[in-house]
Parts: structure tokens; sequence; C-alpha cells
């Protein structure tokens, strides 16, 4: 009864006439900027992140929501007529999705995605209503060594589950980690890492790490292949439906996907992506229809995308209910609650309930508007796909620049950014995952101060911190995490099944 | 396995990284007060990063396959780096909108664009319109370099 009181008043707060404006831009943003190759969440929210720094919180925060969705839809839609993801979730809906484009039934391509998006937005953004609320309870029992433990996890999960070496995934990790400690230490007032420049104090801001890795990267990459970039675009031919039978074969697969995806999007480091394949597997062996796959199964559409979507309401539950990240794109939101001063988690729902419920309610209303405007609107983002690209990447370096130097009105901030363009694109080129870099970055101080607050509260005993129940219980399954992709993959081998061997080699972001 | 193995070559960039990273570490003052020195995770962080690298190293040693690389397209590459970096450098000295045009102009250019007029007129109103949006619209102080407004 108290959920359905509380969503009331979220839905009081994301209904006026200013958040539903917000709300609106965020969702037409996000999928404009989603629609875009190479471009993912993360980058989308750290790219507009300048946009929002006039608003209230709740304003933003609403319009962060709608940019969230906005964007995580804007993939498909690239990954279905040109075959080029918009970002890596949506990697798995290309198989099949550009197939049936090639066979001119983008359309209902497009229709399940829109459709399947929508299902699976609006049921995990229930489950995250649920299980935030459940999560809160628990949460405020939790002390600083539970949460160090928990933080483990995270990073435990992203860096096994990154990449394809994990020597590699490690480093990326600690990379992250180590940028994060930059800057003044709050508990004792020292400076750290910074090697006498006084730039470096303040610290390394993830919204640079964001930019600077996933954005300026992103244009160095396409510089560096420019010749062997080939673009083949389908059309839509006939209108954006559905027939009768596709319809029957999706509603399945959307259902099936959204649980599929909702649970896996809420373990730490497990994202959206790993939650796509899982989803297309399982299609791929309950269908009737086996042997469409690869070559236009609707299933094959259906299920990742509506698990892709879902997997972005399942990454705000560690969010929202313990104010851990588990993802690249939900490490930028909580560097964006930051900025205003504020830390996710169950004292939020306690002392801005409003900005929590009103910011849960602008996730429905989100999932609406993207299904209203999207399949109509379908044919202005396929323009968006006509911006000649030397202008388009152009653009992206740009908006960077005015999105890194509206943080601190800091000319060195500019640099810092340059120089991890420069890793990004080496890590990028040698097969380095970014994905626990930026985690790191968020991870880091947390970890340090949570750290630290345990060491005194068991007297410096690092034994007496290991063996309290909860943190042995929770570093448990951290280490069930850093095995468990190795186990995959031997087993993958073993038995000759390469989607288990590929289930353990994708890249978080 | 040859020398020029690149996860041979990034083991040993990671190494230096490391060291470099436990040098900040050890040498990060101690107040002397707390139960754990505010020294002890940058110099925990780097001696595992010297670990990663050694793992990254012996993997390489014992036949791992490098990664595969696509050839890099070296002028357009080159130009966009150097050109972004004099971006960044003039972003406050000359202001966003010379220096966001000039750059937009001669990215194009890199990238393959041969419609001079064209990029000039849509780095103008695009950098302009940015401008506007964010000076204007949203009050975010962007630099006007020697541009009177």
């Amino acid at each position: 009864m108290e959920l359905i009181s509380s969503l009331l008043g979220g839905f009081a707060t994301a209904l006026s006439p200013a958040n539903l404006l917000y709300a609106g831009i965020g969702v037409l943003l996000g999928t404009a900027i989603g629609v875009l190759p190479g471009i993912g969440p993360a980058l989308t929210i750290s790219l507009l992140l300048p946009l929002t720094f006039k608003l209230d919180p709740v304003g933003a925060f609403i319009m962060f929501g709608g940019i969230y969705y906005g964007a995580m839809y804007g993939g498909s839609t690239t990954s279905i007529l040109v075959n080029a993801p918009g970002e890596s979730a949506s990697v798995v809906t290309a198989i099949d999705g550009y197939q049936m484009a090639k066979k001119g039934r983008a359309g209902a391509a497009l229709a399940t995605s829109a459709l399947g998006s929508f299902v699976a937005g609006t049921l995990a953004t229930i489950g995250l209503m649920v299980f935030a609320t459940i999560l809160v309870e628990q949460a405020v029992k939790l002390g600083p060594p539970e949460l160090f433990a928990i933080m483990i996890v995270a990073l435990s999960a992203v860096t096994s589950l990154s990449g394809t070496s994990a020597p590699k995934s490690v480093f990326a990790t600690l990379l992250g980690l180590g940028l994060g400690l930059v800057g003044l230490d709050n508990q004792t007032g020292q400076l750290r890492l910074t090697y006498g420049i006084n730039e470096l104090e303040e610290g390394i801001d993830v919204v640079l790490g964001a930019i600077g890795l996933f954005a300026l990267s992103e244009v160095f990459w396409y510089a560096a292949t420019l010749r062997s970039q080939e673009e083949h675009r389908e059309t839509i031919r006939g209108p954006v439906w559905m027939t009768r039978t596709e319809f029957r074969r999706s509603v399945p697969s959307w259902l099936r996907g959204s649980g599929i995806g909702f649970f896996i999007g809420a373990l730490p480091g497990a994202g959206a992506t790993i939650a796509s394949f899982i989803s297309y597997a399982i299609e791929k062996r309950v269908s009737k229809h086996r042997a469409e796959f690869g070559k236009g199964a609707i299933e094959g559409v259906a299920g990742p995308e509506a698990a892709n979507n879902a997997a972005a309401g399942g990454h705000l539950v560690p969010l929202l209910g313990l104010g851990i990240p588990g993802s690249g794109t939900t490490a930028v939101m909580l560097a964006a609650f930051q900025i205003y001063g504020l830390q996710p988690g169950p004292l939020l729902f306690n002392t801005r309930p409003d900005l929590v419920w009103g910011l849960i309610a602008s996730l429905y209303l989100a999932n609406v508007m993207l299904l209203v405007l999207n399949l109509p609107l379908v044919g202005i983002w396929v323009k968006l796909l006509d911006i000649p690209k030397p202008l388009l990447f152009g653009g992206i370096t740009v908006i960077s620049a005015i999105g890194v130097y509206s943080l601190n009105r800091s000319a060195f901030d500019l640099v810092v950014v340059f120089v991890l363009g420069v890793i990004g694109f080496l890590m990028k080129r040698y097969d380095y995952p970014l994905g626990p870099v930026i985690l790191g970055i968020v991870l880091g101080p947390l970890i340090d101060n949570n750290l630290r607050r345990s060491m005194i509260m068991t007297d410096g005993s690092f034994i007496a911190l290991l063996t309290r129940p909860g943190t042995t219980v929770i570093l448990a399954i951290a280490i069930v995490f850093l095995v468990l992709p190795f186990a995959i993959r031997l087993y993958g081998r073993a038995r000759g099944r390469r989607d288990l061997a590929v289930f353990a080699e994708t890249d978080v972001g | 396995m040859t020398s020029r193995n690149p996860d041979l070559i990034g083991a040993a960039a990671i190494a230096l990284l490391a060291v470099v990273t436990i040098a900040g570490g050890l040498t990060t003052p101690d107040p002397g007060f707390g139960v754990v020195s505010p020294a002890v995770l940058p110099t925990l962080i780097g001696v595992l990063m010297l670990g990663s690298a050694a793992w990254l190293a012996i993997d390489a040693i014992r036949g791992t396959p490098p990664p595969v690389t696509e050839p890099v397209d070296g002028l357009p590459f080159g130009y966009t780096v150097a050109a972004t970096a004099a971006f960044l450098f003039a972003f406050v000295p000359l202001g966003f909108i010379v220096s966001g045009t000039a750059f937009l102009i001669a990215q194009s250019r890199i990238l393959g664009s041969r419609h001079l007029v064209r990029d000039a007129i849509a780095s103008l109103l695009f950098v302009s319109g940015l401008y506007l949006l964010f000076v204007q619209g949203l009050t975010i102080t962007l630099p006007k370099g020697p541009l009177p407004f």
C-alpha cells in the first residue's frame, strides 16, 4: 500500500507540465544521440549532462531517465537498418534484425523492437520499484564492511565479465581505481597521486573519464579506420508494424527477455550486453523456428531487445537501492547525482522521496513517450544517419569540449580528457575493456572510504573485517564471479559450445 | 610471440605505470592519525598493476595470440589527434566560436569531406547554435576569446 502511495506521489511530481517537458526532451535527445553509431547510453548521458545543470535535481533526473531509456531504444534502429549497432547491447539485435530488413521486413523488426522495449521497460520499472524498496529496507542494516564487500563484488563481476583477456580486464579495473583516487583524500586532507600538479587536487571527474574514454576515443577510432568504413543501409518498405503471426511469435519472447534482462541487469557488472546474448541463446533454443535464426527470425530481435531494455531498469536497482553502480552507464548516473550533492541509496529514499519516486514514475512515462513517439518518428531517426560522418564526428568532439569545460570551467580538464581519449583509443585498439575503467573511477574513492571506516570498526584488523558473517558471504559471491567466467569458458570449449565461450567475452558498457 | 607482440609492449607500459603509481603511493604523507594510511590503497593498486603486467607478459610469452588489429589509416588518425589537441588547447584563448568553427572545418576535411563552403557554413551555424543554446539559453559560460560577445 505504501508502495502505491509513494508511486502516486511520484506521478504527481512527474506529471507537472515542466517535468513532463523534461521527460519528453530527454526521450527525444536520448533516442537521437543513441541512434548514432558508436554512441552508447553512458556517453549519451555524459554528453548531455551540461544541459541539466540549470535544472532543479528532480527535473534533471527526470530528464536523465528519459535520456537513458531513449538511448537504449535508439541503438536498435541502427542495428536493424545499418547493421552498425549504436551501442554494444544492440549487437545481437543486428544479427536477425538486419536480415529481416534485407528481406523487406524492417518495419516488423522495428515494431517488435519498439513494442518489446515498451513491455520490457514497463515490467522492469515495476521490478525496480519492488526490488529497490526491498533492498533499501535491508540496506539500512549494512555497515561500511558490508558496503566495501558489495563494491568488491561489483568490481569482480565487471572485471571477470569484460573483455577477452583476464589480465587486461584486471588492469582496466586497477587503472580506474587509481584514477579515482587522484586528488585530495577527504579523510586526512593529504594529496594522493597528484605528482605536484595543483590542478589534480580536485581529482578526475568520472564525466571526464566517460567523455575521454568513450567519445574522443571513438572519434580517433573512426579516423584511424576511415578506409574500412562501409555502410549499407536498408530502407523501410511498408508500414512499421507486424503481421498477426509475427505479433504472436514476439509476445513470449518479450516476456522472457524482460525477465532475463531485469534480473541479469540487477546483478552488478552483468550488463545489458550479456542479458541480450543470453536472451538470444534462449530464444534460439526454445523457438519452433530455430532454422530461421541468423536469417531473420523475429524472436531473435524481440527477445534481446526486450532484454537489453529491461536490463536498463535492472541496473537502477543497485544504484537507487544501495548507491552502488553496477555498470559504466550507472557509474555516470551516480556522478550526476554527486554533482547535485546527492548520494543515492537508502537515505535518499527518506530524504528526497519526491526525487526518487518522481524518477521512477518518469520512467513509466518515458516508456509511453518512446512508444508513442518512436514508431511514427522512425523515419526522422533514420534521417539522422544522413548527417555527413566527418561533420558528425567533428561535432562529437565540439560537444565533448563543452561538456568538459562546463563542469569546472577548467582548461586543464580539456588536457586530461585529451590524454584519456588517446589512452581510450589505444585500449580499444589492443583489446582492453573500457567499462571497468569508468566503474573503477567511481568506486575507487567509495571503496577506499568504506575500507578505512571498516578498519576503524575492527581496530585495524583486516582478518576481523573478512570474517564478519555479512562480508564473508558477500566476498564469497565475489570469488564466484571471478571464477565463473573461466569455468563457463572452459566448459564451453570442452563441449565445443562457442555461444558459451562468447558469453564470457563481452564488454560491459 | 615476437618482440613486436603488442601485448608485450602493453605489459611493459603497464609495468611502468605501476611503478609510477607505487612511487606516488609511497610518497603520500601519512598524517599519523587513522587506522589505515592514505598511502595504502594507491600502493596496493600499483603492486596489483605490476602483477597484471607480469600476467599479461606470461600469457604473451606462453603463446596466447595477440589481439587482431585493423591497419590504422595513419594520416587521418594523426591529423585528427593533432587537430583535437590544437582545438582543446585553443578553446580558452581563442574562444569557443572561433576554435570550434576552425576545428570542425579542419576535421571535416581530414575525414574526407571536400565541400569546403558547405562545411564552413554548417560548422559556423552548428557552433554558433550551440553557443547560443548554452550561453543564452542555459546561462553556462563558454570562453568568448577575442570576440566581443
